[in-house]
């Protein structure tokens, strides 16, 4: 009966990750949408299929005796999220802020000897 | 009949089981790291070509598609081992193998034609910050690769011990995060590359 389980849940993880896969691979060439929309629904889909792989592959849960190995999946998410959403954010801004533009700014460091 | 069964469900509550994962975790801070720095650098192509003309989406396809094969049957293998059918793992084992080196195979014969058309990692902070992810990606899959070749040998000579079968709960859980990792580079360089992010 738990083996029987262990299977199917495995089957159901393994066949909608495939099916997330190939939707997120088709609707790359869906032309006639913004790119922002298609990249927000690639961005969800690989979501989804984290979640489900997380679940069904590396069996986390929240019963008692995965409760330290959730604590430091969450640590790590957040971890995760600062470093990514940091340094794009930062380096966006550095980027925006900055008042030569590439021409400019070749221009000055060679003339300072820079580069 | 049960005895591996106990021997499993002993190795998920140990220690080593934890640690394992928490290093595993810290793996995850490593790839976030690169993912961060392809995300700052993909623009930067300096000249060269963008991720839109170089790679090829079928191909990436079929990686994905393997990759994600042989994340299923490694957990086949951990379920043979709960049956205690020792042939059986060793059989999932060595199809995990082959897929795996397949996907290696796939992925060194991209890096192969990217270097041999020049573009290398010379040519832009694009470039680098590709082979970077994605080559560290292929190292973590090598050194996973190796130590399943090591298990199964293991396997075949003693059999559904203790210790062989801490290791396939072990590498289980390694290999399933490399599909993981896999999952956000097909998503992020790919195929938002292909719809250019």
């Amino acid at each position: 009966m738990k083996k029987d389980n262990r299977l199917t849940n495995y089957a159901i993880g393994y066949a909608t990750c495939i099916l997330l896969t190939l939707i997120a691979y088709l609707i790359t060439g869906l032309n006639y949408y913004r790119n922002w929309t298609i990249i927000t629904a690639i961005a969800t889909l690989a979501f989804v299929q984290f979640v489900i792989q997380i679940v069904f592959f590396l069996h986390l849960s929240k019963e008692k005796k995965d409760r330290w190995r959730l604590y430091v999946f969450i640590s790590m998410v957040i971890v995760v999220l600062i470093l990514v959403i940091g340094s794009i954010w930062i380096m966006n801004s550095l980027d925006n802020n900055m008042m030569l533009d590439q021409k400019q700014s070749n221009h000055y460091l060679k003339s300072q000897d820079g580069l | 009949m049960d005895k591996s069964v106990d021997l499993i469900e002993k190795v998920e509550k140990s220690k080593t089981y934890l640690g394992f994962w928490i290093y595993i975790m810290t793996d995850c801070v490593l790839f976030a790291s690169l993912f961060a720095v392809y995300a700052v650098l993909h623009h930067n192509t300096n000249g060269g070509p963008s991720g839109q003309s170089l790679f090829s989406m079928p191909y990436a396809l079929a990686e994905t598609l393997i990759l994600l094969t042989s994340s299923f049957t490694s957990g086949l293998s951990m379920i043979a081992a709960r049956n205690n059918h020792r042939s059986k793992v060793i059989f999932w084992l060595v199809v995990t193998f082959l897929l795996g080196s397949t996907f290696l195979y796939l992925e060194l014969h991209e890096f192969n034609h990217l270097v041999q058309t020049g573009d290398s990692w010379r040519v832009s902070g694009f470039l680098s910050s590709y082979f970077t992810l994605v080559g560290t990606h292929g190292l973590h899959i090598f050194v996973g690769l190796l130590w399943m070749t090591i298990l199964t040998l293991v396997v075949m000579k003693r059999g559904l011990t203790k210790g062989s079968v801490k290791g396939l709960t072990l590498l289980n859980i390694f290999w399933h995060f490399l599909d993981v990792i896999w999952i956000f580079i097909f998503s992020v360089v790919y195929l938002m590359g292909h719809v250019g992010l």
